[in-house]
């Protein structure tokens, strides 16, 4: 819970409160944009637009909803906006041809599941990853997640479908999961 | 439906995967998001270095040229016209009946004795346009001077003394009495001080004219060149009044090699809330090594003599102020202990450098600024000698950093980290020299000890530990008068 004092002081321009704001929220945050960036270089640049974003609308943050929501909703944008505008969108590779899955196995293997489920995700192409980052993870729907990207509804959907399909490959040939049909114990064991 | 349970059993598993990871940016990502909401301030240090120029000038014209000091003037230099005003003054009844029928008859006299006097006074409209441009202008002293010349020529004529006495006394005195008889006494005030203030400058310009004119070599004066000798001498009053200001002003360049250091205080109720070991406590000075580095300060000025012995100065003067801190290269985060409206909050910086340690490389931090600060301050010529003079002058130096990327140390005094969010851009500072002058041909050079002492933190109210700047340098520097 982010106290309102700092968001208070964020309002006034305070640049200790801004530096206080940031680190609370920016590894949040930051591991947002890393999800749906192509590099670290580019998941930074994506944070550091969506904060300079964040601090210049901060007076137009109405206080009834969370203050963190308000914020992720204005990194999320800040990385679509990065990806459109540097036309990182339209990258479709089929993630089958990516053998750098295993190069990088042993690297992914000591860190933990979540991470690794992270890593995973960000064999996707960025296309596909976008789609499952938003309809998957922020809950957004496939008609706003159209008009965000710019593309059909159906064209969503089926992006959404094929991310999946090959995301569960992925988590198979990872080991983190059996089959695609044991997702569902998985997550009970959670 | 087993499709949906698959897919909602996905996305939990999803948002479970990936809500909980933390992951952190570089340092750079935050000092980019610095410098672009932070708007960048207007340098208004030009601005205010010409309002207080201004000002200043303002100041010291006043002092020197206010209506009293230049009664005091005319009496020195003219008794008799002083003691005539003195006497109308003192009685508070300048312009009561009686002093009005003085004036009248003045009037008339004057009337008779100037007839080039008679249109401009009769009509009063006229006058009071010319009068409000009576104080020492070009034009007036030409009028006057007019006057003078015509007095001259008959003077020449006569070559009587009867003449030259109306000269200094009784034509110089019946333009204001004119004045008098036309103006209320809440008008006429400040006409009559800067009349008398110019009538004394042309009485002794007129004697000088008069002694020359009773020369035999200058007997042939024509009665048609005493036009040329009114415009004479309205030149030469003009060319005194421009000196009289210039000789009081002077330029000066100077610079200031220095030892630059600071002054580390703790603040009590900081350490107290960051529950801070009591042996730490406000050891701040014991807990780090810090090293003096090479300053300076560069600066031109503009001075102006208010008396003899008093110089009023100001300028511009760009600084250069720094310290080395021995460090180490370790990575870290330094906890920054911030009190605000008596709550503590805590702040945790990344840090990349180590107050101590024992196994990583030692390095030299450099805390520099570059400031620019306009100094406004009094000049004591304590004494003077021949060609020596010795001088001591204190200023106060309302000063600007150019730049903000400083450390600062953690409040546990473990690491440095940066101090861009708490730096204070304005400050103010305070200096005091003693310098020995040496007159030269043209101008005057000086060379002396200074002392330069900053009031406020360098850091703002936030950051419990205070640091002040401090230089000790030897300031030389040349003076040269405008003229």
């Amino acid at each position: 819970m982010i106290e309102q004092e700092i968001i208070e002081g964020c309002i006034q321009n305070d640049p200790v409160s801004q530096r206080m704001l940031y680190n609370i929220l920016s590894p949040n945050m930051f591991t947002i944009c890393y999800r749906y960036a192509a590099c670290r270089e580019d998941a930074e640049d994506m944070l550091q637009e969506g904060f300079i974003r964040m601090f210049t609308q901060i007076n137009t943050y109405n206080r009834s909803g969370s203050f963190e929501g308000w914020v992720r909703r204005i990194i999320v944008n800040a990385c679509i906006n990065h990806l459109v505008k540097h036309k990182k969108f339209n990258d479709y590779d089929d993630l089958t041809s990516a053998d750098g899955l295993y190069a990088r196995e042993e690297s992914v293997y000591s860190i933990m599941q979540s991470r690794q489920v992270l890593e995973c995700l960000r064999y996707l192409p960025i296309g596909y990853r976008t789609v499952l980052n938003l309809f998957a993870i922020e809950g957004y729907s496939h008609n706003e997640i159209a008009e965000m990207l710019n593309i059909a509804p159906p064209t969503s959907r089926s992006q959404f479908i094929r991310a999946k399909a090959i995301l569960e490959k992925i988590l198979v040939e990872k080991k983190i999961i059996e089959s695609p049909s044991k997702v569902s114990s998985l997550v009970a064991a959670i | 439906m087993e499709d949906q349970q698959n897919f909602d059993d996905f996305k939990t598993f999803l948002q479970k995967e990936v809500e909980d990871i933390k992951m952190y940016p570089s340092d750079n990502v935050w000092s980019e998001i610095s410098k672009k909401i932070q708007p960048k301030k207007s340098w208004p240090a030009l601005t205010i270095f010409a309002f207080l120029l201004t000002i200043s000038l303002g100041v010291a014209t006043y002092l020197n040229y206010s209506p009293n000091n230049a009664l005091t003037n005319i009496s020195f230099e003219n008794k008799s016209q002083t003691n005539t005003l003195a006497k109308e003054g003192d009685s508070k009844n300048i312009f009561s009946t009686k002093s009005k029928t003085s004036i009248l008859k003045a009037k008339s006299t004057s009337y008779k004795s100037a007839p080039t006097l008679k249109p401009s006074f009769s009509d009063k409209a006229k006058a009071r346009k010319s009068l409000d441009n009576i104080t020492v202008s070009n034009n007036h002293s030409l009028f006057t001077a007019s006057i003078l010349g015509n007095r001259i020529a008959k003077s020449e004529k006569k070559r009587n003394q009867s003449v030259r006495n109306e000269l200094s006394e009784k034509n110089s005195n019946s333009i204001i009495n004119q004045l008098n008889s036309d103006y209320t006494p809440f008008e006429m005030a400040p006409i009559v001080e800067n009349h008398q203030l110019l009538l004394a400058d042309i009485n002794q310009e007129s004697k000088k004219i008069l002694f020359h004119l009773g020369d035999e070599k200058k007997q042939s004066l024509n009665i048609v060149d005493s036009n040329k000798v009114a415009e004479s001498i309205a030149t030469n009053l003009n060319t005194k009044n421009k000196n009289v200001l210039a000789n009081k002003l002077s330029i000066e360049v100077y610079a200031t090699p220095s030892i630059s250091y600071r002054k580390l205080e703790d603040d009590q109720l900081a350490n107290q809330y960051a529950s801070m070991p009591t042996n730490k406590r406000n050891a701040i000075n014991k807990e780090v090594s810090h090293k003096w580095g090479l300053g300076s300060e560069i600066g031109v000025g503009i001075r102006y003599r208010l008396t003899d012995d008093i110089v009023l100065k100001t300028g511009v003067q760009f600084n250069i102020r720094q310290y080395y801190m021995d460090a180490y290269q370790e990575k870290g985060l330094a906890t920054i202990k911030t009190v605000q409206n008596n709550k503590l909050d805590s702040l945790s910086l990344q840090a990349s450098y180590s107050n101590s340690s024992t196994n990583s490389n030692q390095i030299k931090l450099d805390n520099k600024l570059y400031q620019i600060s306009v100094p406004i301050g009094l000049e004591w010529n304590a004494w003077k000698g021949r060609k020596l003079g010795f001088n001591m002058s204190a200023s106060i130096q309302p000063t600007y950093s150019l730049n903000r990327n400083v450390y600062i140390i953690s409040t546990d005094y473990k690491y440095y980290t940066d101090g861009t969010s708490f730096f204070r851009t304005w400050n103010l500072n305070s200096s005091l020299d003693a310098t020995v002058s040496y007159q030269l041909k043209k101008s005057t050079i000086y060379l002396g000890p200074q002392v330069r002492y900053q009031h406020l933190p360098t850091y703002n109210d936030k950051y419990p530990i205070k640091e002040y700047r401090l230089d000790y340098g030897i300031k030389m520097g040349i003076v040269r008068t405008i003229k």
